[in-house]
């Protein structure tokens, strides 16, 4: 039985959420894994995103939307985070710097290419591709999710396709 | 929408959209993820916790309210049983001393600002 929460509560009910979370967890893992470059972080900005989305979404949008929605959440926490770590620390620069370098140091297979040439890019344009190309999703879907205008999408993921084909063409060169 | 890609910018996009697919197909949690009940249970009770404390305290506080608004009547309706059967006797020496009329007129006019005010602090109760 579906434990529903209580009176104005919860966007979705035990069991729609279950349904939604094995649709998304996986594949939004990847994704701030992949944005963020440190699995602990991904995990900890996914139960953050769901807790947060679980509070807000509207029971009535599409699946489509939902998703879209989940990753806006997702996308705002990690900057937000970033922000906060630049603050604290030692900036966004050198922590990507540091990510680039643990990529190249243990460029052995080819999932490390792939890997390291990822982390070559700016964390904005290794968002819209992996939104293009691993999510699927439109330009106008991106443009809300990354908090940009549509036209400049465009732009952008044309820029960071380039460079990334650039970067794996090298790569495949090198090896 | 999505564009159409130039045939030369065809090959570049299946390149990259094949890389980034290996990739995530390759990038999987080294330890099982949060439950989906876990993470539902979770944004639930901090539901609970961060509701609106205004919310919480409308609802606690709302028998407090109903009994306030009937003890308000309840004392409105004596007060003016009380004066419509003595504001004759009490007023009469009142009314021998002034030229109001009646001493019916009299407790009238002293209960008008009564209720008027009354009235105005039940209005303002509710708005709250």
């Amino acid at each position: 039985v579906a434990r529903k929460s209580l009176e104005g509560g919860l966007g979705l009910d035990e069991q729609q959420f279950e349904r939604f979370h094995a649709a998304t967890a996986t594949g939004l893992w990847a994704y701030l894994r992949r944005l963020g470059g440190d699995p602990a972080l991904a995990e900890d900005i996914l139960q953050e995103s769901y807790v947060k989305f679980l509070g807000r979404v509207d029971p009535s949008s599409g699946e489509r939307e939902k998703r879209a929605y989940l990753y806006r959440i997702a996308t705002n926490l990690l900057h937000d985070r970033w922000r906060r770590d630049r603050r604290e620390t030692m900036g966004l620069s050198s922590l990507l710097r540091r990510w680039q370098e643990r990529g190249r140091d243990t460029d052995t297979s080819l999932r490390m290419d792939l890997e390291s040439a990822f982390n070559r890019l700016e964390p904005r344009e290794r968002a819209i591709l992996w939104l293009a190309y691993v999510e699927g999703y439109e330009h106008r879907e991106i443009a809300d999710i990354v908090g940009v205008k549509e036209g400049s999408v465009r732009v952008m993921l044309f820029r960071a396709r380039k460079k990334a084909s650039l970067v794996l063409d090298r790569q495949e060169v090198k090896s | 929408m999505r564009e159409v890609p130039r045939p030369d910018e065809r090959d570049e996009e299946l390149q990259v959209a094949g890389a980034l697919r290996q990739l995530a197909a390759e990038t999987r949690p080294p330890h099982p993820l949060p439950t989906a009940g876990q993470l539902w249970w979770r944004a639930e009770v901090i539901r609970r916790l961060v509701e609106k404390p205004d919310q919480a305290a409308g609802r606690e506080l709302r028998p407090a309210r109903w009994g306030e608004v009937t003890g308000i009547t309840f004392a409105l309706v004596m007060l003016l049983g009380f004066f419509s059967l003595q504001a004759p006797a009490v007023l009469e020496p009142l009314w021998q001393r002034m030229v109001l009329g009646g001493p019916r007129t009299v407790a009238i006019l002293g209960l008008v600002p009564l209720v008027a005010t009354s009235l105005m602090g039940l209005l303002l109760a509710r708005r709250n």
